[in-house]
């Protein structure tokens, strides 16, 4: 007789499940890998997020309204009405004096999610910056445009992706990379 | 008094520049931009430029050419390179004050630098190229000379000879050099002188722009007439081209464009002819104005020597001057209708307006009621279609047929339009 604890399952072996739910294999075109695993380590990160236990709120909060208890009097000049302003988003989004090297491109793909910047989003840029180490640019490798976060290693420039799954672009030597712009705002519809 | 020194600032070209901005993947590919519906070259690549494509190049002229050195040819997209240009200019009005700054064209802006004795402007040319370079994206040539004509002269030398890295200061030259220059370029180089005049020049042995300078303005005047005498005077540095700070409101307004295809009737002609006609009504009630006569022109196509020609036009007075889209409709059809004959491709209609004159000055007729009453209804109804028409779209409100925004057999052909990237939410170029 072979003893009952002997064989069998033990707890906690193998590999562990990925997802809160059943997977399965599947293809994917080489070139679409990165994009692939990126999505689902998003997916991944928001299904275990959406699994915590978050309470429903019942009752709304009671939001105040402030009562004025002053009567204007009528014709009676309102003594807000010196106070026209008012905020303006191009002020606010572009720097002063940039509008002409201000451009609006759109964000595709999943590279810079760690960095805020989500597929779809609209990135104000601006030419007139001069890029630092560390700024998010527009850049021109080989005729494409791409965006990056931008740093150096030994004097090299390096793109840098702002997503595990994406791997950083070094130039070799004869390369060309001409910095587009510099990215100052990401616009994103929520 | 010091001599003045002005600036031309001039994008090299600006249409394919435009496209290349938001296309880096076209940088080094020959390219041209073509005209309205496709037809001719109106911008090159300096590559397609090395070929020998002339400006105005009919596109199927070229195509076997295309096929051989892969020419990539795109639409005009002037959304795209009004806006540029607007960036361009605002850029360039940094430099002087305002009212220094002429913006001669779309790509081409005159920048006055008196009162600025003790800059050099070869180092100020090279800032101004670099600073539009990267905050625009276009690459700009830079002439200065104490005229405006010298100016120009010197912006094609600054883009023609490279040793100059594209800025050309002609005030810092003496002047036997600064003829030794003149005289490395043909004379229809020169601002104003044109093939035809160029010819009669070489005749009388004034071969190059040195060559012209050197000429006696008076006697020039005498044998061409004052606007060589100014020519002349100016190459030699004395300013005759006036400072223009405000663009004068126009003499002429035309409005005339291709078909996407021939036309043959008089119905399907009359169409994009009330079209026209209610563009340039609305661009005449923009700038204040009445006009006091219209004309129509036909066209057919001159790149088909096999076709039979037929290219007329005619005008006529109003009556009373006016500003009505339904009036100079009328009129214009009126024209269309005795200068028709059938039995020709037409490929081009357009309409003119002259005898323009503010409103506040137009006379009535003799024959009409005195005092001349404007007609308030008729007016209240054309600020509701230029409203309609700015709101929604050219073409979305009009006369008769000219009013239906539908694909037509004579709208535009624009086949290979880029996108409108920094005009339109929608079309905002991609990155990843």
């Amino acid at each position: 007789m072979t003893p009952a604890d002997h064989g069998g399952k033990r707890p906690n072996a193998g590999r562990k499940p990925l997802f809160d739910e059943p997977s399965r294999q599947v293809r994917v075109p080489l070139s679409q890998v990165e994009t692939v695993v990126s999505f689902l380590s998003a997916y991944r990160d928001e299904t275990t997020r959406a699994t915590d236990p978050r309470g429903l709120l019942s009752d709304p909060p009671p939001i105040p309204l402030t009562a004025y208890l002053s009567a204007v009097p009528a014709g009676f000049p309102s003594p807000a009405a010196d106070y026209s302003e008012s905020l303006d988003l191009n002020t606010h989004l572009i720097i002063q004096g940039h509008a002409e090297s201000t451009f609006i491109l759109r964000a595709s793909g999943h590279s810079m999610i760690g960095a805020g910047i989500f597929d779809g989003d609209e990135l104000v840029v601006d030419r007139a910056l001069t890029p630092k180490e560390g700024s998010v640019v527009v850049a021109a490798v080989n005729g494409d445009l791409t965006i990056k976060r931008l740093t150096f290693r030994q004097g090299q420039p390096v793109l840098q992706a702002e997503n595990p799954h994406f791997a950083d672009r070094t130039f070799a030597e004869g390369e060309e990379l001409s910095i587009w712009g510099v990215v100052t705002r990401v616009l994103h519809r929520v | 008094m010091k001599p003045s020194r002005i600036a031309l600032v001039d994008v090299n070209n600006c249409y394919v520049s435009c496209e290349r901005l938001m296309r880096p993947d076209l940088e080094r590919v020959p390219m041209v931009v073509l005209s309205n519906n496709d037809g001719c070259c109106v911008a090159r690549s300096a590559e397609v430029k090395a070929l020998g494509v002339k400006m105005g190049t009919p596109w199927f002229h070229m195509k076997d050419l295309a096929k051989q050195h892969g020419i990539r040819a795109m639409s005009s997209n002037y959304a795209l390179y009004g806006d540029m240009s607007r960036r361009f200019h605002a850029v360039l009005a940094q430099w002087v004050p305002p009212e220094c700054q002429e913006i001669y064209s779309i790509d081409e802006c005159f920048l006055d630098f008196a009162g600025q004795d003790r800059l050099d402007l070869t180092e100020t040319g090279q800032a101004i190229r670099a600073q539009v370079k990267q905050w625009v994206g276009l690459p700009v040539s830079v002439g200065i000379g104490s005229t405006k004509t010298l100016a120009k002269f010197a912006n094609h030398v600054g883009k023609k000879q490279p040793q100059w890295n594209g800025v050309c200061d002609l005030t810092v030259l003496s002047i036997p050099d600064r003829l030794a220059l003149m005289d490395q370029f043909p004379v229809q180089e020169t601002w104003g002188v044109g093939r035809r005049l160029a010819e009669q020049l070489i005749d009388l042995g004034i071969r190059t722009v040195g060559d012209l300078a050197r000429c006696n303005p008076k006697r020039m005047r005498e044998r061409f007439g004052v606007v060589m005498e100014r020519t002349v005077a100016e190459l030699q540095g004395v300013s005759c081209v006036e400072w223009q700070t405000q663009p004068p409101a126009k003499q002429q307004i035309v409005a005339s464009r291709s078909f996407g295809g021939p036309l043959y009737t008089l119905d399907q002609i009359a169409e994009p002819v009330r079209f026209h006609m209610g563009r340039a009504a609305e661009k005449l009630r923009q700038q204040g104005g009445v006009a006091g006569r219209v004309g129509v022109l036909l066209e057919t196509n001159r790149f088909r020597p096999q076709d039979p020609q037929y290219s007329p036009s005619r005008s006529i007075s109003l009556p009373a001057a006016s500003d009505d889209t339904a009036v100079l409709t009328t009129w214009a059809v009126t024209l269309l209708r005795a200068l028709f004959k059938a039995g020709y491709r037409y490929v081009k209609a357009g309409v003119m307006l002259d005898d323009l004159r503010p409103k506040e000055m137009s006379q009535g007729s003799l024959f009409d009621s005195l005092p001349p009453e404007r007609d308030h209804r008729r007016e209240t109804l054309m600020a509701v279609l230029d409203r309609a028409n700015g709101k929604w779209g050219r073409g979305t409100m009009g006369v008769g047929s000219a009013g239906v925004r539908d694909q037509k057999g004579w709208a535009m052909n624009r086949g290979m339009l880029s996108p409108c990237y920094t005009t339109n939410w929608e079309e905002l170029r991609a990155v990843s």
